[in-house]
């Protein structure tokens, strides 16, 4: 299934319908499309609802696992896209539930046997902006991550398809496998619970800053 | 959080938050909203725009080669896992040595399981002709205790008959007297028939007497057909007197004993009478020529068998 970046390129005119209908019929080069164009839309999606770059990645390749193994159920008269982030959305809820059911450590546990030697931290990718970013836009970005992080799951999840996604009410009820009232409801209340947090995480930050 | 606890949007929020999914968040479409929803608007688009800065990476070239990589091993598992062709590996699978090979190992099966199948058979008609003779000596000795101990041809017209020069009215008339013991319900209407099909062979008296059931001690009495005879009766001496019955394609006979046992044999030559003398049973006593069923031949014991039909 390898194809370079220039059949990659070739293809991304083509719809995602007949991409996945031409993947069925034995095209080696429509699926490797298909995953080229989504990269960086569902990556991002990813990385949001899970709050962690390296958890996106392995979510993803599930994700399109699924889709080549699921193709031959896909109705290729609907829209490629809500389908694709019913997967993924599915992909991510099983991969919190199975985050939740892992074994704990303490942070502080040491990594080897040195009990003074590195510690479990010390390995755990930091959330904060890198040094040399400048510090407003670090201080925006850890904002951000901490309210939408601290949102519960199907009120991130609600809110990335909305706003982030730009999936209407009827794509994403289709999507979530909710009625459409329901969907209005949660992202209101997603809505409500974001803009309450984000407002309280700005003023506590401009606080701290002794800024606005 | 319950549901009871969940957050309620203002109203003019959620009016604007619809008008916002439904315009897919536009900022230009807010000018085209009611006026008394455009600063509602504005304030959640800028909030819900705080979420672009969260910060990602892009996805990197080498996971979507990992994940293509993926989903091609897990083609290929998929394939190993039922050897079955897919869209993908139609013409890559079916090959001629395949179906070669295929066909080598059905003709192989084929050589293997057609001679047991048939020695199966011919031994399931081994046991049910063995079975029938049985029920023929059932037959026989019920017929001879009803008429004093002989033999149901002794007792039939044919030893009133004149002896012929050729003996083939006595061969006839043997045939015939045996179905005596289906007719009077001795045994059953085919009991005179190997499998209901072929001929057996019942016992001659050479003697032209009555042969009685218990005087002739442990004698065959009768037996699969007799192959001698079938080819006298066309004119052919036979090579050799040593010949094997037909009936289970020369493979050797079923032979009935006035005792009412029955054995299967692959040799002529049994020992017969009190005295266990070996003889042909197919073949008059002391004769080996083409007058070995000649009937006006004289047995020189009463004790010799000579089996016909």
């Amino acid at each position: 299934m390898a194809v370079s970046r220039t059949e990659r390129n070739d293809k991304l005119e083509r719809s995602d319908e007949s991409l996945i209908e031409a993947h069925l019929k034995g095209d080696a080069t429509a699926f490797a499309t298909l995953v080229e164009r989504y990269r960086n839309d569902l990556h991002g999606f990813l990385t949001r609802f899970l709050g962690s770059s390296a958890a996106a990645d392995d979510v993803f390749q599930e994700t399109f696992l699924q889709v080549h193994l699921s193709g031959g159920t896909f109705d290729t008269e609907r829209t490629f896209k809500p389908w694709l982030f019913t997967i993924a959305a599915n992909k991510a809820r099983d991969f919190h539930r199975k985050r939740k059911r892992r074994a704990t450590a303490s942070l502080q546990a040491p990594v080897g046997k040195n009990p003074d030697g590195a510690m479990l931290i010390d390995m755990i990718e930091s959330t904060q902006a890198r040094p040399d970013a400048p510090s407003e836009v670090a201080d925006q970005q850890a904002i951000v991550k901490g309210v939408l992080d601290g949102l519960p799951v199907h009120h991130r999840e609600i809110i990335l398809m909305g706003y982030f996604q730009r999936m209407s009410y009827q794509q994403i009820a289709d999507a979530l496998t909710i009625p459409l009232g329901t969907v209005k409801s949660r992202l209101h209340a997603a809505v409500a619970l974001f803009s309450a947090q984000w407002r309280r995480a700005r003023g506590d930050s401009a606080g701290d800053l002794g800024e606005v | 959080m319950n549901k009871s606890e969940e957050p309620i949007l203002d109203p003019l929020d959620a009016e604007a938050l619809d008008f916002l999914v439904a315009a897919a968040f536009d900022a230009a479409a807010i000018d085209r909203m009611p006026s008394y929803l455009r600063a509602n608007a504005r304030r959640l688009l800028g909030e819900l725009g705080a979420i672009d800065s969260y910060p990602t990476q892009p996805a990197c070239d080498a996971l979507i080669d990992a994940t293509l990589a993926r989903v091609a091993q897990a083609e290929r598992q998929r394939e190993d896992r039922f050897h079955l062709p897919t869209h993908l590996s139609l013409r890559r699978k079916l090959h001629i040595p395949n179906f070669v090979a295929v066909a080598a190992i059905m003709m192989i099966a084929v050589g293997v399981v057609f001679p047991v199948a048939s020695q199966v058979r011919a031994s399931s008609s081994q046991a049910m002709c063995a079975s029938g003779l049985r029920n023929l000596g059932s037959g026989i000795s019920a017929y001879a205790s009803d008429n004093m101990g002989s033999m149901p041809m002794t007792a039939g017209v044919a030893s009133l008959l004149p002896i012929t020069s050729s003996g083939d009215a006595g061969i006839i008339e043997n045939a015939r007297h045996l179905e005596v013991l289906s007719q009077k319900g001795y045994c059953a209407a085919n009991c005179t028939r190997c499998n209901g099909a072929r001929n057996l062979s019942l016992r001659l008296p050479l003697h032209r007497k009555q042969t009685y059931l218990n005087g002739i001690g442990r004698s065959a009495i009768a037996a699969d057909a007799n192959p001698v005879q079938a080819i006298l009766t066309r004119g052919i001496t036979p090579a050799t007197l040593e010949l094997l019955s037909p009936n289970h394609g020369q493979l050797g006979q079923n032979v009935l004993f006035s005792d009412g046992s029955s054995f299967w044999t692959i040799t002529p030559i049994l020992p017969v009478g009190p005295t266990g003398v070996r003889d042909n049973i197919w073949v008059i006593h002391g004769k080996d020529g083409g007058d070995s069923i000649n009937l006006k031949a004289s047995s020189g014991s009463p004790y010799d068998i000579f089996l016909a039909n």
